[in-house]
């Protein structure tokens, strides 16, 4: 059986992919090429250059035990000796070299699987409830709308080139097992007047400015399925930001047009489509009953451990004595030989017994009870977790800052101290059977932790100058239910070192507690809340550097915690907070100021105003400064120089570097201006760490008199004009190295530029040579930037 | 004493001691394949008898390496 | 005028977007000349990264043949080459590395008579000869003609570099005023060598080229770095410029180049 089918055209552009590769291994194409061709395949290149993940569709998480036999021997073959199971429900196949690629596709084709649209700007793994078609109490089996689904889009070739990725799932009840109102488009199965259909939700999503799905239908009869989500597909399409990746997902077309613009155009398409009368879905059922004949025999098992075991993973089905299993696999890694071994023994429950689930683990379903002893049995060879509570089997963590490029700490490493720390602390884990603690290493929410019960994202602490790694906490995800959906929301703060206390003592004071509350979430809002943050209190002074270093280092880290040396842009999570924080150390300050009397006092304040003002942005310039002249220092030559901050700051800056302090109570307003403009440069501030500040205009509304010389310097014509749209880095900025060379000094250069790297890089490393970059104008889809050349 | 002989300390009981008392100290096989520096100073083949090594002297061998491998 | 096609802009990129390097330092390496003698285990990857990087003019001397022995190390010729004279094999490589380098061959043996004529041409000198008359001669000449060299040397596992700054800084002979006796020198059987330290050795030689072409950074002048890839360890030793230098003290009695007797190594090279 073929869980899905896969459109004729794919072999053809297995070809072409190899095609590419071949062209890479030769020299004749550059790697970005490749790259734009790859990802759409689900194929991504891992930290490691030159070695690759390949991320194999299962939609719903289903896969054939067969298939899954393969896949661990395709990846024993060309890959590594671990799979892995995503929150997606996939599977991903790892460390295939450059030669490998094709060899696993094809593989994988054979066995009618396929990787495309794992990864780029696609239509990604369509989801379904892992309980779906067996779950007391669901509405439906969504399983088979999913699956249809995922065969009609994979046919259609506008799905591999949407502005952003595109995530859609099916929940079978409210409960929303399967987060449909967290993704671009959810579905949740409804039955109304005794005919199917689903309640639709749009524009969810994760990431770094998370938003719950937005009501599209409050109802649709199962045969719009199709119409529903192509009609989305079409309007992402069309109007979809295709310039800034970093606003370009579904929610934020949604921010962009507003409620009612955005349903009258989908309106408009939706009748487009349904017009077209377009034929349903195919939907094929998936059994869910016991074989008929099983070739082994029903080993019994009474052990204590296997009580244990059946309580904490084993779930009763709607069909009448079967039952489903859930197997923790931790991290969602999942040895080849582990995989081979229970596909293997999976086939006795049929084509359809397995499910990847959400929480990265594996469901085995269609099991009569006589042979849970087999699977239990099975299970323990499988995972070692298969002993441990439910809580810590269906914790979720991202990979996290230790091969992720985009992590500020070390999730997986924490998890690990975390699991220690609660299998030892003598808290009765199964009371919390229902909890779901998740972790991810920085704001982007690989680790689900807006879906948490109780989350943590990871952040940078900073205390005298010196960075530490710590988790923002979040509290009360709400998904499912009658209410609509509300995500995880940040309560309060802890450092990485004292998380696995925190979560201990927070579980034992919730375990004390627990009868009087009939949720968690009702738990929270009478007093829970309140326990956190005096917890967290406790911990809040963290030792000196000098006294405790192990607080500067993160879980499983063997060099003091930095952001240094991380991707600029790509930590830029991290920065934010950062900045964040002594922009409120600011806010706080200021009321201060208003507070104190003495003259001495007042100084002191003003100039930790002026030294956090400073310092805040320098971060975004890859800075970071050991000493408070260094601070000054670097914000004079990156923003003042720069023409990011007015140059008329500059003296107010050497006021309070003199070490003359009392002098900046004469000047305090200036000094206050100066943090109100570092402010409002922050707040243009985009996604990218560009300031779309345009300090001339400021100027001229004020009529500065002062600044007249430089607006007729500004004024200057450029002595050459270059057009470096469509050059790709570090070409651009090598061509802008040949052009300024050939420049007297003073002279002025300008030249276009694409927006993304283009803008980000060349100004930047044009400064570092010691240039000066006058302005960076965005004009449309571009930019142009002034360079004087100083050297 | 102790002397520091390629920029490794090395404890020398004997005294006086001359540069060829190192060298044969250091079972040095081919001394004609080697070049003495004391104290950063050229040291002249002839006066290796006579020149003494002190405490915390340093002494550089500088070998011969004649090979380009061709 | 600075010229560059978009293809050499392209093929020197990622020199040019060095803040040392730059425009200006890759136009000079363009007008650089470097002679390196002897293309064998030092001069191969000298040569080859010095046309990588586009080195103006780069002359070659060697006067022998490929042989099968030095294909372990010699990673400029090919299996294909044996027999082929080594200028020959060295000279299709670096042409087809990059084009753009003029490439002059030597086929020859440098002697006290034709040394100086040669060296006259170039700005800097690569020493990848194996032998120590030939050391001495090419430290001599290079003092003489006021020409800055890069010496290299390599036995078993080690190696040892200085770059001499005629008049500025230390020469060869300050350290090592005369040649070994002949019979002193390791014979060939004990001069066994890891191919890749020739390598090793011979890129630092040609970083000292480029180096002293584009005027940034310091030179490994005054100083003997030798390393032990054994154990792997670096050492610089401090040299100095010696008054009594027979070459290039205050009162010199080296004052005309003469060929020194070679040690004869029976074994084949």
């Amino acid at each position: 059986m073929n869980v899905y089918q896969i459109p004729e055209t794919l072999p053809k552009e297995i070809d072409h992919l190899e095609n590419l590769i071949r062209k890479f291994r030769q020299g004749t194409l550059n790697e970005t090429e490749l790259k734009a061709n790859r990802v759409p395949f689900g194929v991504y290149e891992q930290r490691q250059k030159g070695t690759y993940m390949v991320r194999v569709r299962c939609p719903g998480g289903i896969i054939t035990p067969q298939q899954l036999e393969a896949v661990a021997e395709i990846s024993g073959k060309f890959g590594s000796k671990n799979l892995h199971i995503t929150t997606r429900q996939e599977i991903q196949i790892h460390d295939v070299d450059l030669n490998g690629i094709i060899s696993v596709i094809r593989s994988l084709y054979d066995v009618g699987l396929s990787s495309r649209g794992g990864g780029g700007n696609t239509i990604r793994n369509i989801m379904a409830s892992w309980d779906s078609g067996i779950a007391r109490g669901e509405i439906f089996d969504v399983t088979p709308y999913a699956v249809a689904l995922t065969e009609r889009f994979i046919a259609e070739s506008d799905s591999w080139t949407l502005p952003r990725k595109f995530k859609i799932s099916f929940s079978n009840s409210k409960q929303d097992n399967a987060f449909a109102a967290v993704n671009d488009l959810g579905f949740i199965a409804e039955i109304r007047d005794g005919k199917p259909g689903f309640r639709v939700y749009v524009a969810g999503g994760m990431g770094r400015s998370p938003q719950v799905g937005q009501l599209l239908h409050d109802f649709i009869p199962d045969d719009e399925v199709y119409a529903v989500a192509r009609a989305v597909k079409v309007l992402f399409d069309k109007y979809g930001n295709r310039k800034n990746r970093h606003t370009a997902r579904l929610r934020f077309l949604w921010q962009k047009l507003g409620r009612e613009k955005f349903i009258r155009l989908y309106q408009k398409e939706f009748a487009g489509v349904k017009n077209r009368k377009l034929p349903p879905l195919k939907l094929k059922k998936f059994e869910n009953r016991a074989r008929d004949r099983f070739d082994i025999l029903p080993a019994a098992e009474n052990t204590p451990e296997f009580e244990l075991w059946k309580k904490r993973y084993v779930r009763s089905q709607k069909q009448a004595g079967l039952y489903a299993v859930i197997i923790p696999i931790q991290l969602g890694i999942l040895g080849i030989s582990e995989a081979s071994d229970f596909a293997e023994f999976a086939e006795h429950f049929g084509e359809n017994a397995i499910r990847f689930t959400p929480q990265q683990n594996i469901s085995l379903r269609n099991i009569p009870e006589e042979y849970l002893g087999n699977v239990y049995r099975n299970v323990r060879r499988v995972t070692r977790l298969a002993d441990q509570p439910l809580l810590l089997g269906n914790t979720i963590v991202c990979a996290g800052a230790s091969t992720c490029q985009l992590g500020i700490c070390r999730s997986r490493d924490a998890l690990t101290a975390l699991t220690k720390k609660l299998t030892g602390a003598g808290i009765d884990l199964d009371s919390f059977a229902d909890m779901k603690v998740n972790i991810s290493g920085c704001s982007n929410a690989c680790g689900q932790h807006f879906l948490a019960d109780l989350g943590f994202y990871g952040k940078v602490g900073r205390k005298n100058h010196i960075s530490y790694p710590a988790y923002n906490i979040v509290v009360g995800a709400k998904i499912g239910g009658e209410e609509g959906a509300s995500l995880a929301e940040k309560i309060d703060e802890i450092s990485a070192r004292n998380l696995p206390e925190f979560v201990a003592e927070f579980l034992a004071g919730y375990g004390e507690k627990k009868d009087r509350y009939d949720s968690f979430t009702s738990f929270l809002q009478n007093g829970g809340a309140e326990d956190v943050r005096s917890i967290c209190q406790r911990y809040r002074p963290i030792p000196d550097f000098d006294e405790d270093k192990n607080y500067y280092f993160d879980w499983g880290a063997r060099e003091v915690f930095s952001l240094a040396g991380r991707g600029q842009g790509e930590c830029s999570a991290g920065l934010f907070d950062l900045i964040e924080m002594d922009l409120s150390e600011i806010t706080e300050l200021k009321k201060q100021l208003g507070e104190a009397a003495e003259e001495e006092n007042r100084a002191k304040i003003l100039y930790r105003i002026m030294l956090l003002a400073s310092r805040m942005l320098l971060i975004t310039r890859g800075i970071e400064a050991s000493s408070d002249d260094e601070v000054f220092d670097a914000f004079t030559r990156h923003f003042i120089q720069a023409k990011l901050i007015d140059s008329r700051f500059g003296s107010v800056i050497e006021t309070a570097k003199s070490g003359r302090r009392a002098r900046l109570t004469a000047i305090q307003e200036e000094a206050l201006a100066l943090a109100e403009a570092v402010e409002a440069l922050y707040h243009s501030m985009d996604d990218s760490l560009r300031f779309n500040t345009e300090i001339k205009e400021e100027k001229e509304e004020r009529g500065d008199e002062a600044t007249s010389a430089e607006k007729a310097e500004k004024a200057e014509k450029p002595h050459l004009i270059r057009d470096y749209r469509g050059v790709s880095c570090p070409m651009n900025f090598v061509k802008t190295k040949l052009d300024l060379s050939m420049m007297q000094k003073d002279q002025i250069l300008e030249v276009l530029l694409d927006d993304g790297s283009p803008i980000e890089n060349v100004p930047r490393s044009v400064a570092n040579e010691g240039h000066e970059v006058l302005q960076q104008k965005r004009i449309g889809q571009y930019w142009s930037v002034l360079i004087r050349k100083k050297v | 004493m102790i002397i520091y002989v390629n920029g490794e300390p090395q404890e020398i009981k004997q005294q006086p001691f001359t540069v060829a008392d190192l060298l044969v100290l250091n079972q040095v096989e081919m001394p004609e394949m080697v070049s003495v520096q004391l104290n950063g100073e050229f040291v002249k083949r002839e006066d290796y008898q006579t020149i003494q090594i002190n405490d915390g002297d340093e002494i550089d061998f500088l070998y011969f390496m004649g090979g380009g491998a061709r | 005028m600075i010229s560059f096609t978009d293809q050499q802009l392209e093929r020197y990129s990622r020199h040019i977007i060095l803040n040392n390097v730059g425009i200006e330092g890759q136009l000079k390496i363009m007008q650089g000349k470097v002679l390196i003698i002897g293309v064998g285990g030092l001069g191969s990857p000298a040569a080859l990264y010095l046309a990588a990087a586009g080195v103006g003019t780069i002359g070659i001397v060697d006067a022998d043949k490929v042989d099968l022995s030095n294909l372990q190390r010699q990673i400029i010729h090919f299996t294909s080459d044996l027999q082929k004279t080594k200028t020959q094999s060295a000279f299709e490589k670096m042409k087809a590395l990059n084009p753009d380098v003029h490439v002059n061959t030597y086929h020859l043996r440098v002697t006290a008579e034709n040394i100086r004529e040669i060296i006259r041409d170039y700005d800097f000198v690569i020493d990848g000869t194996d032998n120590f008359p030939a050391k001495f001669l090419i430290n001599d000449a290079c003092v003489m003609e006021g020409i800055p060299f890069s010496h290299g040397g390599i036995l078993r596992f080690s190696g040892q570099t200085m770059t001499v700054v005629p008049a500025e800084s230390a020469c060869y002979r300050c350290s090592f005023p005369e040649p070994p006796p002949k019979n002193a020198v390791p014979t060939c059987a004990e001069a066994g060598i890891l191919g890749v330290v020739a390598g090793m050795l011979g890129t630092i030689q040609a970083a000292e080229a480029l180096k002293y072409l584009i005027k940034q950074g310091s030179l490994l002048t005054n100083a003997l770095l030798t390393f032990d890839a054994l154990k792997m360890d670096f050492r610089k030793v401090a040299l100095r410029k010696r008054a009594d230098c027979p070459l290039c003290g205050e009162n010199p009695t080296i004052l005309r180049l003469e060929d020194i007797e070679q040690a004869v190594c029976e074994l084949k090279r």
